[in-house]
């Protein structure tokens, strides 16, 4: 398994489309606790 | 970990669960449906994220490996016709802790299966927590 990393990478700038209503989200200003589970391509 | 895994795990209202992929949004938002993802579904084919969290490319050996060989010839002997895949086969995953708009804690796989348990995930949120 993958060790973890600590880190602190700010995401001011990343914008990403909402997959489903198609609407960018600035994804820095979402607050909260988050999971992010970014997917590989899948086969 | 699988995005379903992370949902199952975490019932603590207080995390929420994001998943990002590199498709195009409708594409994306159908595979979503299509597996009952819970949660946000954000489409980044840029793959601004991936770059940067500094998320690599595996191998070619690494992706075609003997299994999905297999799972490709065992398609294709039941009748299936592949096509030749649009995206970047060889784009790896990541999973992290987002916290006050920055990334707090980062898992970079080395190969495409190498990802850490969603219990593990789920602990680690839960330290954030306030």
């Amino acid at each position: 398994m993958p060790q973890p990393e600590d880190v602190t990478i700010d995401l001011t700038g990343i914008e990403l489309t909402d997959a489903e209503t198609g609407q960018p989200v600035q994804l820095a200003s979402i607050g909260g606790v988050h999971v992010l589970v970014l997917l590989r391509h899948r086969h | 970990m699988q995005v379903h895994e992370v949902a199952a795990s975490s019932a603590d209202a207080r995390i929420g669960l994001i998943a990002v992929g590199f498709s195009p949004p409708r594409p994306l938002a159908a595979i979503a449906r299509h597996l009952g993802w819970t949660g946000l579904v954000l489409a980044d084919p840029d793959r601004a994220l991936y770059q940067r969290l500094g998320v690599g490319r595996a191998p070619l050996r690494r992706v075609y490996s003997p299994g999905t060989l297999a799972t490709y010839a065992g398609a294709l002997a039941r009748g299936h016709r592949l096509t030749r895949p649009v995206e970047d086969t060889r784009q790896l995953g990541a999973d992290a802790i987002m916290a006050q708009g920055a990334v707090r804690r980062l898992w970079r796989p080395e190969t495409p299966d190498d990802r850490p348990a969603a219990s593990e995930v789920i602990t680690a949120a839960r330290g954030w927590l306030g």
